[in-house]
């Protein structure tokens, strides 16, 4: 529905579609996005970091940044936002400028601080940064956060995409699965209505508290990529157990919850198909492996 | 005299010029999610190793979706 809706606009140069997905695996979402012929630029949020509660959320952000529509529907998106002229809006360049997080700058933060913020932004850091010895110096400082700070769902959550991370990693430690879980079920104490962070537990929990099979498109997408004569997108972590299992739960007449909730919970952001690549516009940053990602070991 | 009117008209224009740039700088809108404030930016990994910004698709209208693979 999107798709077809947003087909000749986005083609016109009138919008810019984007997405932000919650993901554990950022590989499964560049399956998804082989899978659906997706060109448009995709950020992934695998620790909740812009806090989403829920998902699908389409906003709809005038060409100054300002929210024009928190959650605007299909039906509406052309005559309500896309057609519509906004006045325009003189913004501060560098305000509301994310910046970029320096490695070093934080080290020295958490020295000097020392609070549970500063280490939950060390945590988010390494995160980001990538590699064995970054997800151990994230598990690290968000073990430090939160025991400063054990209400700080957010901190919570991350701690267990870090230990899950870590255990799908070639430094893993024994436990690191079970304590992912159990960090997740200590998230859900603070906020159970919070989705995303219900989800994340259900998908690595026990069978018995999944609502459906949360990978079910996997081998389905890598079918018809195959079928275009494509390679699928490789998977160094497979959807395995509780991932691709169908609920233990069974309903009244016995059959089991297969229809998810809430539906749909897979925002149709594809790319109109025949956009060519000279169309996207995904800007690079070079915030990454080898500038400010190199620190010295914390916890060695 | 003379100088005490020179004086005069200087800290006038002064004030003047202050009391324009005052009075043309818009409002910066308020951050927040919410309809009529200014998204906030965020910095996040993309799909192909590389890093970008909200930001960097200022001056285009936006429909950013949060959404999930699972």
């Amino acid at each position: 529905m999107w798709q077809k809706v947003l087909k000749p606009h986005v083609a016109a140069g009138e919008l810019v579609a984007i997405g932000v997905v919650q993901e554990q695996h950022p590989d499964r979402a560049k399956l998804y996005r082989q899978w659906r012929e997706s060109d448009r630029p995709i950020y992934v949020d695998a620790l909740n970091l812009l806090s989403v509660k829920v998902v699908p959320v389409p906003v709809a952000i005038d060409q100054a940044g300002i929210v024009r529509h928190e959650r605007i529907t299909p039906s509406a998106v052309v005559a309500d936002f896309v057609l519509r002229a906004y006045p325009s809006t003189r913004v501060d360049g560098a305000m509301n400028r994310a910046k970029e997080p320096s490695l070093a700058a934080l080290t020295k933060e958490v020295a000097q601080a020392g609070d549970a913020r500063s280490w939950r932004s060390l945590g988010d850091a390494s995160f980001l940064c990538g590699g064995a010895e970054a997800i151990d110096q994230a598990a690290g400082a968000y073990e430090r956060a939160v025991a400063l700070d054990p209400d700080d769902g957010g901190a919570q959550f991350r701690l267990g995409v870090a230990f899950r991370r870590r255990h799908e990693s070639a430094a893993r430690r024994h436990g690191d699965a079970q304590a992912s879980v159990e960090q997740w079920g200590r998230v859900l104490m603070i906020d159970p209505n919070q989705y995303v962070w219900r989800r994340r537990i259900e998908q690595y929990g026990p069978r018995l508290d999944k609502p459906y099979n949360f990978y079910f498109w996997v081998e389905k997408a890598r079918e018809e990529i195959l079928a275009r004569g494509e390679r699928p997108v490789p998977q160094p972590v497979e959807p395995t157990g509780s991932e691709v299992a169908p609920p233990a739960r069974r309903t009244a007449d016995g059959s089991s919850s297969a229809i998810p909730d809430p539906a749909p919970r897979i925002a149709s952001i594809a790319t109109p198909r025949g956009l060519s690549r000279s169309n996207r516009s995904s800007p690079r940053r070079a915030w990454s492996r080898d500038g400010a990602c190199a620190f010295a070991p914390l916890f060695a | 005299m003379h100088i005490h009117r020179v004086r005069v008209a200087l800290i006038l224009a002064v004030v003047t010029a202050w009391s324009d740039a005052v009075q043309a700088a818009p409002a910066q809108p308020t951050i927040g999610t919410k309809e009529g404030r200014m998204y906030p930016d965020f910095l996040l990994p993309d799909l192909d190793g590389g890093f970008g910004r909200l930001s960097d698709y200022r001056g285009k209208k936006n429909l950013l979706t949060h959404f999930a693979s699972w």
